[in-house]
């Protein structure tokens, strides 16, 4: 190891280390570690911006913030739920596990964080006008999420970065890992329902209360919600066929994005592009693509797989089995993109000397572990952290311990069907 | 802004200095019919002593300084009147003492110049020495002489003080909601700075402050309430009834002191979307300037 490849690791530590500690935004650390390296010639500017910086990544994710922010307006999300709650009869423990399955479906078509802003305020409500505690349908959504999310290409931002770097198809997704995620959802809901079904006990007075709502109300513009949603379904078939269209994500992504501000023209664009991309997540990005890009750059991250293969004696089968559980519980502790970030050019470069087809469970072992691992603990997700903070605004707060108890279990149950379906799988 | 000086605008036969009427109705009447003598106004006199008799004193016309500043725009009116009338022994009213009326008369076109009078006269009544000096010229050639002396042009804007609230209402820290709801509606007022005992001020709650207390904060993140039938945000707030101001509180975010201009004070108001802003000097409450305050004494003033 020469002497620049130790100062880049001692700079990518640092970072690391302000990123997991939240001790300084982690926005301003990444870009200051992209512009160190930068500045003192660990890679060229040139090189970065032209090369490491996944477009395709930046602008899925643009284009996904854009049809989101218009969607969410239209009331549908919360319309499903309050549907759902009133065909279950006002039945608590109907409700929680209807809403677990529709936060699920919902982070798969959208981002984990999007969704429960949405669901988590509209089921306090729900649990509120039913007098019972909001806490268990808080929590399980937020699992439901980062659950929900594994399932798909756009689901999880982990999923995003490693179906453009793999160049895995939205199919690919659908067809490798979209019935195991639903496998998992059915376990984790058992598993749900063993936990809560004692708190779930509520008046005929109180379901009274949720068969009174008048759902259609929450629909203020119904022809921006169809357009929207016609928008939303072209946007998922452009998807499924997205190979024989020879389309890459982000320019679907936009397509649909595009076509759905020209509808919503009335409200002022200049405020929607202010408000709903979410610009900071897009900086941070592109700060980890260029630090990760130094590190390839300087021949770290050579190093680092080819220690990694060391260790497994070249064994694909037990690389991927540790991905699964590294993931997993790195992703508990710390935000799961920039670990993801770090492990896609180590695969890649274990697919150079395996064969890149070879390398294929990896890429899945990473998106399980690292989406699923975000159940892990309270800090493991945004999602968890934001629906928490939202309960904890009206007056229901959750502690880290409250939250990591459930989802420990939950993460671990997960995680060890994970490993069964690698393995019997893809070897 | 071309400095214009007060003093340029004033015709000298509508200067009445020792004037022995004492009612305000016959000083208006006086006025308006000396300005409509001389200068042809397009309304009758009746409809325009009617119109000056219908705003009450208090609503931007008379100034703590004595100043009071009866005004009418007129229709196909091209010109801007001045007149003056100093009457022998201040006047007293409910809403305070007159010491002397600048009667302004303009067109309904520009209201510029308007608002520089209204200005410089209010800044010439608190220059208390200069003040006096001038209500007590004998001859009106004097009279104009020495206002034409005073710096009364018009470059500084006019500031917070001229025309904030100064009977601050406030709530202390260990009195209820219910003290507090209470006060909004007996004043009819949308903002209440908090005191703690030894008079500091600590904290505010505006109106809307009060009746969001109602609304559980989960609802602020849907996109509208209009499927809820039965939901009562205002149970909660019927409970808690008991509750202390200090507890609920809000931090004061935005203050002004009493040299900020009128018009930074409107451009903060629509920035931060307030509609009253307190104003301190010294750490204490020394007024509130509000929208309304705003609106009536300068732009219908």
């Amino acid at each position: 190891m020469d002497k620049q490849m130790i100062i880049a690791i001692a700079i990518f530590t640092a970072c690391y280390f302000f990123i997991a500690t939240e001790k300084i935004n982690k926005i301003v650390v990444a870009l200051a570690g992209a512009v160190t390296y930068i500045s003192f010639g660990f890679i060229s500017q040139n090189l970065a911006f032209s090369h490491y910086i996944d477009w395709n990544v930046i602008f899925l994710l643009i284009g996904m913030m854009i049809m989101v922010g218009i969607i969410k307006g239209t009331g549908l999300f919360e319309y499903v739920a309050i549907f759902l709650a009133k065909k279950a009869k006002g039945n608590p423990k109907k409700i929680l596990l209807m809403l677990f399955f529709i936060t699920g479906i919902f982070s798969a078509l959208l981002d984990n964080v999007t969704t429960v802003v949405i669901i988590t305020p509209i089921s306090i409500l729900i649990a509120v006008e039913m007098g019972i505690s909001p806490i268990p349908f808080v929590i399980t959504q937020a699992i439901a999420s980062n659950i929900g999310g594994t399932a798909t290409l756009i689901g999880d931002p982990p999923n995003v970065m490693i179906g453009s770097a793999a160049g895995i198809s939205f199919m690919g997704f659908i067809e490798n890992l979209a019935l195991f995620v639903f496998f998992n959802m059915l376990v984790s809901a058992v598993v749900i329902y063993l936990f809560f079904r004692k708190q779930l006990v509520v008046s005929n007075e109180r379901r009274a209360r949720i068969m009174e709502f008048q759902e259609k109300h929450l629909i203020t513009d119904k022809g921006l919600l169809q357009y929207s949603v016609v928008v939303f379904i072209i946007f998922i078939c452009l998807l499924f066929f997205q190979e024989a269209l020879h389309l890459h994500a982000a320019t679907i992504a936009l397509f649909a994005a595009t076509a759905l501000m020209i509808r919503a023209r009335k409200v002022n664009i200049d405020h929607f592009l202010n408000n709903e991309i979410e610009w900071g997540t897009i900086l941070f990005f592109i700060g980890l693509f260029v630090m990760v890009g130094a590190l390839e750059e300087v021949k770290v991250i050579e190093l680092l797989s080819d220690k990694i293969m060391h260790i497994t004696q070249g064994s694909l089968k037990a690389t991927a089995l540790s991905m699964v559980w590294t993931a997993g519980i790195a992703s508990a502790f710390i935000d799961n993109i920039p670990f993801v970030a770090t492990m896609i050019p180590m695969i890649k470069n274990i697919g150079l000397s395996a064969g890149t087809e070879n390398v294929m469970p990896l890429w899945w072992a990473l998106s399980l572990g690292a989406c699923f691992g975000g159940n892990g603990t309270l800090i493991g997700a945004s999602a968890n952290v934001i629906s928490v903070g939202i309960s904890k605004k009206s007056n229901y707060p959750i502690s880290f311990l409250t939250f990591t108890k459930y989802g420990a279990i939950i993460t671990f149950i997960n995680l060890v069907f994970s490993t069964i379906f690698i393995v019997w799988k893809y070897f | 802004m071309q400095a214009m000086h007060l003093s340029s605008l004033i015709d000298s036969e509508l200067v009445f200095l020792q004037s022995d009427l004492q009612a305000v109705e016959s000083i208006f009447e006086f006025m308006v019919h000396r300005i409509a003598s001389r200068y042809g106004l397009s309304a009758s006199e009746e409809d325009i002593n009617q119109r000056l008799l219908e705003r009450r004193l208090d609503e931007g016309i008379l100034f703590p300084t004595g100043v009071a500043l009866p005004h009418l725009h007129l229709k196909d009116f091209d010109d801007t009147v001045i007149s003056i009338l100093v009457p022998e022994k201040p006047i007293e009213t409910e809403h305070g003492i007159i010491k002397i009326f600048f009667m302004v008369i303009n067109g309904t076109k520009d209201n510029s110049l308007y608002l520089k009078i209204l200005q410089s006269t209010i800044k010439l009544s608190k220059d208390t020495s200069f003040f006096e000096k001038l209500l007590s010229k004998r001859y009106v050639s004097e009279f104009i002489e020495f206002l034409s002396k005073g710096d009364f042009s018009v470059k500084e804007s006019i500031t917070v003080t001229d025309l904030m609230e100064t009977r601050v209402i406030s709530i202390g820290v260990k009195s209820t909601v219910r003290d507090l709801s209470n006060l909004f509606y007996e004043h009819d007022i949308s903002y209440l700075p908090v005191l703690d005992m030894l008079g500091k001020f600590v904290g505010e709650i505006t109106l809307r402050n009060y009746l969001m207390l109602g609304f559980p904060d989960y609802t602020k993140f849907l996109p509208n309430l209009n499927f809820l039938k039965a939901f009562e945000p205002f149970e909660k707030l019927v409970k808690m009834e008991d509750e202390t101001i200090a507890s609920i509180m809000q931090p004061v975010k935005l203050f002004l002191t009493p040299e900020t201009s009128i018009f930074e004070a409107i451009f903060l108001m629509n920035k931060h979307d307030r509609r009253d802003i307190p104003v301190v000097s010294e750490g204490k409450i020394v007024g509130i300037i509000s929208l309304k305050n705003i609106f009536r004494k300068v732009i219908k003033g």
